[in-house]
């Protein structure tokens, strides 16, 4: 796949340039832009690689799942997005701001303003000595924006009535049910108005009853007041009823699985689920493990570019280089 | 792309509406909703911080409590001429000119003490209407015939006064009447007391006549006797002589000599004759001055007005004002009393000053650390406040809100008691100290807390063992290490105390306290590695975790050592006091009691102060004084003694604690030289050979057979010698050179008395039944001379406060600490049980666990204490507190310095550990109470 190379005038170099920076670049309209994001701890001579060149994108208005296996590095990448922590290389954006070229005006900024967190232990959420209706005005207080009581306290009451624990308004912590305190703990986040709200397995602690609770409230926030919201779990009941749920795996995103509604042929709306496979900016894709396992792909594999799609061989004993007579990247198998 | 106008402005609107501003008070009731959430550690902060508040303004209140107690006590105690100014003036024969009488009169007197009460300044104040003035003799006059009585010979002197006439028509005529004002011819009118009049003879109607420069004697005739209507008249103090005669000693050999020297008091007519007198005629004026008001402040002040007086501006001014020349002031006896009073409290000065210091301290560690615990305790909390959004400003600004409605009324409150309950002047430094407490009580918190949350994400983990110190805390250890040595240098060279050389204690500690962090972790590991191959698990376990804790849980500790240390400093100034008063004491007495005759001791004397009760030893020696051995130019006292009792007594009251060598006297074959138990100067001296000494009773040679520091009886250099050898030694009788008092130098001077209780009276009694002449001094009494001044009782009490105060401090600092660690102690018990460890283990390893450090504290205190004082002896001289100026004066040459007291050393480290045990078996007694599932339900705690 060679192109033949033509001496370019520098009429030509010009209008490539332009041609280069009108097209849109990577992530342009996107909330959550993440390229290449590497996040390395060390500590006492040993090295983890938390995050390995993750590539993301997460437009507004998502409602997102990150699922994974401990240790693949979804709380790192939240933490990251949070604003908590400074990747070591790559680039991470949100709403616009550079999360690795920020001063301390700037994080503090970012973390009153652009982003919400709910962490999964419910005690630090909430302050235990604050009514749950305080809490909520805390983040706005803190902000110093030049709003009044009256404004702050109403606003306060209806967060908490959207997300159904109004009832809970003068209540401490500890005489409310975990499900409605993280709730509660939703409601804080979204004190702000904030761009971005990060959920860091919120439902670990909870039942059933209660989770299917704060996944409702997640869902009322994305969709009556439109923030985009991205959720960490392994629960495998959240991540079935997001619309999108991307698998972090090894430090990059693997693979999401998608819902998407379509009308079948007797014109009844149905719910499918796909799963694909994630392809990051410079091409690479992972393949999942059950098909490699099943079809022995071990360290190379053959591609050939069909007319609508790409096949990919892996690559036969019989087809080993060492047979000089083959042409390499040589005869499909169908 | 250049950038439109607009978008320009908005872009500077978005970027100052983006800068983040502070919150003013919210809707958010932070202080209400934190005080009703924990109102125990509000209560428990109040009570601290008014405590603190109180003991650090109550300081500065007392010292000036006792120095105004001193001051008062020693103006109290001085004669009435101590309390005045007196201001004289000779009386020149001046210039008769027509109008102007040689003599000063009334009108010209009055004038000048009114210049003087308009020059004095203040704190010098006369006492409005209580100054005299007058004019008398210079010298008092020798009175001529021999009417009067004249006891050795000696012709009876007077002084004649001239008061203003409105004085003496204040006296009350008791017989007779008042004296003429219209001047006489040359005979003068007089009055005087009715004691004069007694002891003199005297009697109305009588005359007395009086020595005069013109050869014609001045015959002053006795009008009636006077008594004065109030107390204590002006006039009385002024001349005391007036009052009554008093006897003048004349120095001579012999017996004592002398005349008696008695007040006249005539009228205004007697003043022209007072210039034939020999010495001529005085103006004098008497100023008492008002000074119960005088603070130990103003005592400089004073002392500088006076010296002015004297002879500097205000002397000036004084004669420009008086119509009398030569108004001279003196005010020598006022002067000398403040310089005492000032010297004294200069030299008690830096010693306070070091325990003001230490108590300061150690308060402020302990406010810091209990800031430091509370922060560390809301660790999450304030995590949460930031993510949330909180800057840093902003949230140490509700910390220290929160916390200064609590701490602000409670250092009020403290503040108050101080002022109320200690009298005194002084308030600024008070309230100064005060608001202090109040700033670190309400800084200690949000500052640390703030400090902790500078970086954004979570810090690396905290163990002891593996964290490497950061280059900050090394440049923090080292800047300690620099001011120690710096403080050490200066108090060793004896350079004036400022605040470092009084914070030398505390540098010290803590110097030890950064030490101790540093290697604290070392001892339980190598506890760890030699308990691991134990049976048990539990004791391994234990260290294991000790090891392991948090960093936060050794810096009550480190306050803990600074406290300790700094109450064991202070308990070896008392301890030193007392030691070189004993030492003092000691060296003046000898024994438990002495009796010294001139010559030597009455027959029979020994015998019966035996007799007396409580007396267990009594040894005779004769001591000689002064000698001086051929060629050496060094005094010493011989002393011959009897060798067996001598080294009983020494073996109860001596020095060093008896093992005189008695032996080594007892070895003479009657000739050559006297063995003799030397001192190092004198064994110096000798060198080993003998030496020529004159005695009493002859010359006779000495050599050095053994050498001690210290003998019983004697100060300085001495040469103890056997009496019995003494005597052998001159086999044809002892060659007195100087036979005056019938002795003949060989007998004993002292009898050294020993027993535990002696009483004085007894021993006196019976001294005086054996002879006349001998001087009983006892160790309790000369013991009991040394009580202080109110100054020094006064910093005494202070020390004894700041000891009380400092070990007070360690107790709360190690409470603190063990309430903070508490709750992790309960879930770690809670968790053990549901592991299956039995209870009796799991109590077992949590007390263990807790111990290691605390033992490390209280043994680090003991080793610091002992260091500081070991290190600070040559430089603080505690000779000040231990004898009053009177003392020192009369040549007590004993040095007060620092001892060790195993008191202080030992007792508080001890009562820590009690404590601790105390505090560990009743939390883990009241966790067994509620069961590990209650434990457990509760959320994470360490």
């Amino acid at each position: 796949m060679t192109e033949r190379t033509v001496p370019a005038t520098l009429a030509d170099l010009e209008q490539r340039a332009e041609a280069a920076r009108e097209r849109p670049g990577y992530g342009q309209d996107a909330l959550v832009v993440c390229d290449r994001l590497v996040r390395i701890f060390t500590a006492e001579g040993v090295e983890v690689q938390a995050l390995q060149g993750l590539d993301l994108l997460i437009g507004h208005g998502e409602l997102t799942a990150l699922v994974g296996a401990s240790g693949s590095g979804k709380s790192t990448l939240l933490n990251i997005l949070a604003g908590l922590d400074v990747p070591t290389a790559g680039a991470a954006r949100v709403g616009g701001h550079d999360l690795l070229a920020m001063d301390a005006a700037s994080r503090l900024r970012y973390r009153r303003e652009v982003v919400g967190f709910v962490r999964q232990e419910t005690s630090r959420n909430l302050l235990p000595y604050l009514t749950a209706e305080q809490n909520v005005l805390l983040p706005m207080q803190l902000a110093g924006r030049r709003t009044r009581r009256r404004e702050r306290t109403a606003r306060a009451r209806e967060l908490l009535d959207l997300l159904g624990v109004g009832h809970c308004r003068d209540r401490l912590p500890r005489h409310m049910s975990g499900g409605e305190q993280q709730r509660t703990a939703i409601a804080v986040a979204l004190a702000n108005s904030p761009s971005l709200l990060l959920a860091d397995e919120p439902t670990g602690e909870l039942d059933s009853s209660g989770a299917e609770q704060v996944l409702a409230s997640l869902r009322t926030a994305n969709e009556e007041l439109g923030t985009t919201v991205v959720v960490v779990t392994h629960d495998a009941a959240v991540a079935s009823s997001v619309r999108r749920a991307i698998a972090v795996r090894n430090g990059r995103a693997a693979s999401e699985v998608v819902l998407r509604s379509e009308v079948d042929e007797h014109g009844a709306e149905r719910v499918v689920t796909q799963e694909y496979a994630t392809v990051d900016r410079a091409g690479r894709l992972q393949l999942p493990r059950g098909f490699t396992e099943t079809l022995g792909i071990a360290e190379r594999v053959r591609l050939a570019l069909r007319p609508d799609h790409i096949a990919v061989h892996p690559d036969r004993v019989a087809d080993r280089p060492d047979r000089v007579t083959d042409r390499p990247g040589g005869s499909g198998d169908d | 792309m250049p950038v439109p106008a607009p978008e320009k402005g908005a872009a500077r609107r978005a970027r100052r509406a983006a800068r983040p501003r502070e919150a003013g008070p919210g809707a958010v009731p932070w202080i209400r909703a934190r005080l009703r959430a924990a109102p125990g550690q509000a209560l428990a902060t109040g009570v601290l911080v008014m405590v603190t508040a109180f003991l650090l303004a109550a300081l500065p209140r007392a010292v000036d409590s006792y120095e105004s107690g001193a001051l008062r006590e020693a103006l109290a105690r001085a004669q009435a001429d101590r309390r005045s100014v007196t201001v004289t003036a000779d009386v020149l024969a001046r210039d008769a000119s027509p109008g102007r009488s040689p003599v000063p009169s009334d009108a010209e007197l009055a004038a000048t003490a009114e210049a003087f009460r308009d020059v004095v300044r203040p704190p010098v104040v006369p006492q409005p209407g209580a100054d005299v003035h007058g004019v008398r003799n210079g010298t008092p006059a020798p009175t001529l015939g021999r009417a009067l009585p004249r006891p050795a010979q000696l012709d009876p002197r007077a002084t004649v006064v001239v008061p203003p006439r409105e004085v003496l028509s204040g006296l009350r005529t008791v017989t007779g009447r008042l004296p003429a004002e219209a001047p006489g011819d040359d005979v003068v009118e007089a009055v005087l007391t009715a004691r004069t009049a007694e002891v003199m003879g005297l009697e109305a109607g009588s005359s007395v006549r009086l020595a005069t420069v013109d050869g014609a004697p001045l015959t002053v005739r006795i009008t009636g006797t006077v008594e004065p209507r109030g107390p204590r008249p002006a006039l009385w103090t002024a001349v005391p002589v007036v009052r009554g005669p008093a006897m003048v000693w004349v120095p001579g050999r012999g017996d004592p000599r002398g005349y008696w020297h008695f007040g006249l008091l005539s009228g205004g007519g007697a003043r022209e004759a007072l210039l034939r007198l020999e010495g001529g005629a005085v103006a004098f004026w008497h100023h008492p001055l008002r000074l119960e008001d005088l603070t130990p402040d103003e005592v400089p002040a004073a002392q500088r007005a006076l010296a002015s007086l004297s002879g500097g501006s205000d002397a000036a001014r004084l004669q420009a004002r008086s119509p009398v020349e030569g108004a001279v002031v003196d005010g020598d006896g006022l002067d000398a009393l403040l310089a005492a009073f000032a010297a004294e409290r200069r030299a008690a000065g830096p010693l306070v000053l070091v325990a003001a210091v230490g108590v300061a301290s150690v308060a402020a560690v302990v406010l810091l650390m209990a800031g430091g615990l509370a922060a560390a305790g809301r660790r999450t909390e304030t995590a949460l406040l930031r993510a949330r959004g909180g800057s840093l400003p902003g949230i140490a600004r509700l910390l220290a809100a929160e916390t200064a409605v609590v701490a602000v009324p409670a250092a009020a409150a403290g503040v108050l008691c101080a002022l109320l309950l200690v009298p005194s002047r002084r308030w600024a430094a008070a309230l100064l100290l005060g608001a202090a407490v109040a700033a670190t009580a309400c800084l200690a918190l949000p500052l640390r807390a703030v400090v902790a949350h500078r970086t954004p994400w979570a810090a690396a983990r905290e163990d002891l063992t593996a964290a490497r110190p950061s280059r900050r805390r090394v440049v923090v250890e080292l800047t300690v290490v620099v001011l120690v040595a710096g403080a050490l240098a200066a108090s060793r060279s004896g350079a004036s105390a400022g605040v470092l050389t009084a914070a030398a204690p505390v540098l010290i500690a803590t110097a030890a306290a950064l030490l101790l962090r540093r290697i604290h972790p070392i001892p339980l590991r190598l506890l760890a590695r030699a308990t691991d191959r134990l049976s048990g698990a539990v004791v391994h376990l234990a260290v294991v975790r000790a090891g392991r804790a948090p960093a936060a849980a050794v810096m009550p500790l480190a306050a803990v050592l600074v406290a300790l240390t700094v109450a064991s400093f202070g308990g070896s100034v008392l301890a030193g006091v007392a030691d070189g008063r004993s030492r003092a004491a000691r060296a003046a007495v000898g024994a438990d009691a002495r009796i010294e005759a001139p010559a030597s001791l009455p027959e029979g004397l020994a015998a019966r102060i035996r007799r007396v009760d409580g007396v267990e030893e009594a040894a005779a020696v004769r001591v000689e004084y002064g000698l001086r051995t051929a060629g050496f130019s060094r005094p010493f006292a011989l002393v011959a003694v009897d060798p067996s009792s001598y080294a009983r007594l020494a073996a109860r009251t001596g020095p060093d604690g008896g093992g005189f060598p008695a032996a080594a006297l007892g070895r003479y074959g009657g000739t050559g030289p006297l063995p003799a138990v030397v001192s190092p100067g004198l064994a110096e001296d000798l060198g080993g050979g003998a030496a020529t000494v004159a005695t009493d009773s002859g010359s006779v040679g000495i050599r050095a057979a053994a050498v001690r520091a210290a003998a019983p009886a004697v100060e300085g250099d001495f040469a103890v010698v056997s009496a019995a050898s003494l005597a052998r030694s001159r086999p044809d009788g002892p060659g007195r050179t100087d036979g005056t008092d019938g002795t003949d130098g060989t007998e004993p001077t002292v009898l050294l008395v020993g027993g535990a209780h002696l009483d004085g009276a007894r021993l006196r009694d019976a001294a005086r039944g054996a002879g006349t002449g001998l001087a009983v001094k006892l160790y309790s009494e000369e013991l009991a001379r040394y009580e202080s001044t109110p100054l020094q009782t006064g910093a005494r009490l202070l020390y004894l406060a700041a000891v009380a105060a400092c070990a007070g401090y360690g107790a709360l600092a190690l409470l603190l600490a063990l309430l903070r660690t508490a709750p992790g102690r309960r879930a770690l018990l809670a968790r053990l049980r549901t592991m299956g460890t039995s209870r009796r283990q799991a109590h077992a390893l949590a007390f263990l666990e807790a111990l290691p450090p605390i033992v490390l504290a209280a043994a680090g205190g003991i080793l610091t204490g002992l260091a500081a004082v070991l290190l600070l002896r040559p430089g603080v001289d505690l000779t000040a507190l231990a004898f009053s100026a009177d003392a020192r004066g009369k040549g007590a040459t004993v040095q007060a310095v620092l001892t060790p007291d195993p008191g202080t050393l030992l007792w508080p480290p001890a009562g820590v550990l009690v404590l601790a045990c105390t505090v560990l078996a009743l939390q883990t007694w009241l966790s067994g109470l509620r069961g590990p599932g209650t434990e457990l339900r509760t959320e994470e705690h360490t």
